[in-house]
């Protein structure tokens, strides 16, 4: 799916610098069931925003101000850790945050966030320090994803690595599937004709297509043979 | 010299991105009802078909009911879901398993049931948990829903290679430990993030000895240490499991296949970018104490004090666990009252699972606090369980025998545990809100999920008499 390219952000950031903040806390389970993307934004950080009557906790970083307009996020280690959900970067993005920087993030995630324009920026050590303090004080921070910069007053700016493939995807807004079909489909059916060469078995149409229907015979006990 | 993991990458390349990312072809993927409509969305309105329909299939199982399957499914969200997919796989000509029929089931059970899942293959599913199929030197990963799109229009996913880490484990597993411990004893010492960018693979005499059974669940859990890739060599063990199930080829084609699988696992000379070992000799059955996988510790162990904490960053993390938990730090765990018991999930919902709580249940009722239930991965896992007398073992015992699908693991369905309960529990997870809100899980093997239902507390199940 398309979406606005990323190109330079500023924002107060809000410190939730917490490791190991999993998919679950980003978007509740539950919240997997709507099917309206609105409903999936209200989500966000659900039970850590909201108490068990549904108002809002003030000591949660994102109830407060200035960070209530926060665009973009600081964690801790291993952001986006356990379920594949991207619901949890549609739920971000949703509430207008488009950058989270963490000491690290969990796999799935840091993809999802990619096809989603939401840019995740891995800063660890002092850098990462530093940047926690100073975004605690509400002043804004600017990314700018074409110098690969992290500007704060005061701070001198940082510089973050990321996959260059990635960045290019986020400055241009690429929608992976269409370019894949753009660029790639002659290559796809060449390696198809190879493998069908060497593991004929993937490509045994006939095989495949009655692979449901004798399970289910073998399941009714009618030709365990087969 | 390459891996096992290097083998599975390298064979399915289909170009080389000037990036330094590759595009790799996929070549199977199972669907759901969570991510599977969002995919199929997608190429609706991208105006896009399914390259290769039969290269996947796809089952409902996260959001659907586990008590009587002849009634309508009464949250309309879930229901709509349901249906969704339904008339998604209709409308793309994808493979499908409905509802009411013995072969339904979690998506991570089915697959390997079927012989769906095989060793050589890329295979991906919108589900973190798809790292099971690793189980049988396939490359298996988690992605989101809009990669299920890409991979559904495409067969092919860009991707950039792991690291790999192998983990050689030693020594003699005890009696009463599993591989459930295992994982939790891998990822309690190592940490949740210590996969993180690599695929892991676990290698080994005792690797060697489990059954696919147990292999799954230690790649099932590999996500649970931050890797979405787990891997095991296939061996002799892999392919008597697969012979006969319904998509494993057969005649000239099975002999031709098994002649590639056996070129696949690393060479002896194989180079991992990170080698772990770890002697089994001494791991004692898990449990896990907090809100994430790491925090878990053996089940004669107690409550860490956050005061001995190395850092402020770790000591608040370790008080809000605790917190959340209702414990008290140095508390000892076994001994725990328990409200639950949840014996099932992707993890730990196969026929042996059941046989190994069933052998403990035996001759014994469930704790009269108790609320206890069984949910077999899959149609087949509940008949075979059945034929065997273990469901009859079961609901003797007091426990809900239930209808299969990943129930009170991901909780979106009518099976959640309540705000401040106390569920031993056979998933994957417990972090905050997993099983419901406030709920609070403690993970485990099912032998010790048995035990903790038999005792209404957390017991060290050799010790059980």
């Amino acid at each position: 799916m398309p979406f606005p390219a990323f190109t330079r952000l500023t924002s107060p950031a809000a410190p939730l610098v917490e490791d190991d903040i999993d998919t679950d806390a980003i978007l509740p389970a539950r919240f997997l069931l709507a099917t309206d993307r609105k409903q999936i934004g209200q989500g966000l950080f659900h039970d850590r925003r909201f108490g068990r009557d549904g108002t809002p906790r003030p000591d949660f970083v994102l109830n407060r101000e200035p960070f209530r307009a926060a665009r973009i996020i600081v964690a801790g280690a291993n952001f986006g850790c356990g379920s594949s959900r991207e619901h949890a970067p549609w739920a971000l993005v949703d509430n207008d945050i488009r950058c989270v920087i963490a000491r690290g993030f969990g796999d799935i995630f840091r993809t999802n966030c990619l096809r989603n324009g939401l840019l995740p920026v891995v800063l660890d050590g002092t850098a990462h320090d530093a940047l926690s303090s100073y975004c605690a004080t509400g002043r804004p921070v600017t990314v700018d994803l074409e110098t690969c910069t992290i500007e704060a007053d005061e701070l001198a700016p940082i510089a973050f690595a990321i996959d260059p493939g990635a960045r290019l995807a986020l400055l241009k807004g690429w929608d992976e599937t269409a370019t894949i079909l753009q660029l790639h489909e002659a290559a796809i059916t060449a390696f198809e004709r190879r493998q069908a060469g060497h593991m004929p078995w993937l490509y045994d149409q006939r095989w495949l297509s009655g692979a449901l229907d004798r399970a289910r015979r073998q399941a009714a006990g009618d030709d365990a043979a087969d | 010299m390459p891996t096992l993991y290097e083998k599975l990458w390298s064979s399915h390349v289909v170009h080389e991105l000037e990036d330094g990312g590759c595009l790799l072809y996929i070549d199977r993927q199972l669907v759901h009802e969570v991510s599977g409509p969002h995919a199929f969305t997608q190429l609706a309105d991208a105006g896009l078909a399914v390259r290769r329909p039969r290269a996947a299939l796809a089952v409902a199982d996260h959001a659907v009911p586990t008590t009587d399957r002849s009634l309508p499914i009464a949250d309309p969200l879930a229901d709509e879901q349901v249906k969704a997919l339904t008339r998604d796989v209709r409308r793309f000509d994808v493979p499908a398993i409905e509802l009411d029929e013995v072969l339904q089931g979690i998506v991570h059970v089915i697959g390997p049931e079927l012989g769906f899942t095989q060793p050589g293959l890329t295979i991906v599913c919108g589900d973190s948990h798809t790292s099971t199929h690793g189980a049988f030197g396939a490359l298996a990963f988690g992605i989101g829903s809009s990669e299920c799109a890409t991979a559904l229009a495409t067969q092919c996913l860009r991707q950039r290679k792991a690291r790999t880490m192998r983990i050689t484990l030693t020594g003699t597993l005890g009696a009463g430990v599993t591989a459930k411990d295992i994982a939790l004893h891998l990822i309690a010492c190592h940490g949740a993030a210590f996969g993180a960018g690599h695929a892991i693979e676990f290698a080994g005499a005792p690797v060697a000895a489990l059954s696919m059974e147990a292999r799954m669940t230690l790649c099932n859990m590999a996500i649970e240490a931050g890797a979405r890739v787990g891997l095991i060599a296939p061996d002799d063990t892999t392919f008597a499991y697969l012979a006969g199930r319904p998509y494993v080829p057969q005649g000239a084609m099975w002999d031709q296949a098994l002649a590639y699988w056996r070129t696949l696992p690393s060479d002896d000379d194989a180079v991992f970018d990170r080698d772990i070992a770890c002697d089994l000799s001494d791991v004692e059955p898990y449990v896990s104490w907090g809100t994430d996988p790491s925090q878990s510790a053996p089940v004669s162990s107690r409550v860490p004090d956050p005061a001995a904490a190395r850092d402020d960053t770790t000591r608040d993390k370790l008080c809000r666990s605790i917190d959340y938990m209702g414990l008290t730090p140095g508390q000892t765990l076994s001994g725990l009252s328990i409200d639950r018991v949840f014996i099932g999930s992707c993890t730990n919902g196969r026929l042996e699972d059941l046989r190994a709580a069933a052998a403990v249940v035996s001759g014994r009722r469930v704790a009269d606090h108790v609320t206890a239930i069984v949910v077999p991965g899959s149609g087949q896992v509940r008949a075979a369980a059945e034929a065997e007398g273990l469901a009859k073992l079961f609901t003797d015992a007091g426990f809900e025998w239930r209808e299969p699908g990943c129930s009170m693991c991901v909780a979106i369905n009518p099976d959640r545990v309540a705000a401040g309960e106390r569920c031993a529990s056979t998933s994957n997870r417990n972090f905050e809100g997993r099983q419901g809100v406030g709920a609070r899980t403690h993970l485990m093997s099912p032998a010790m999920a048995a035990a903790a239902a038999i005792s209404g507390r957390i017991v060290d199940v050799r010790t059980l008499n």
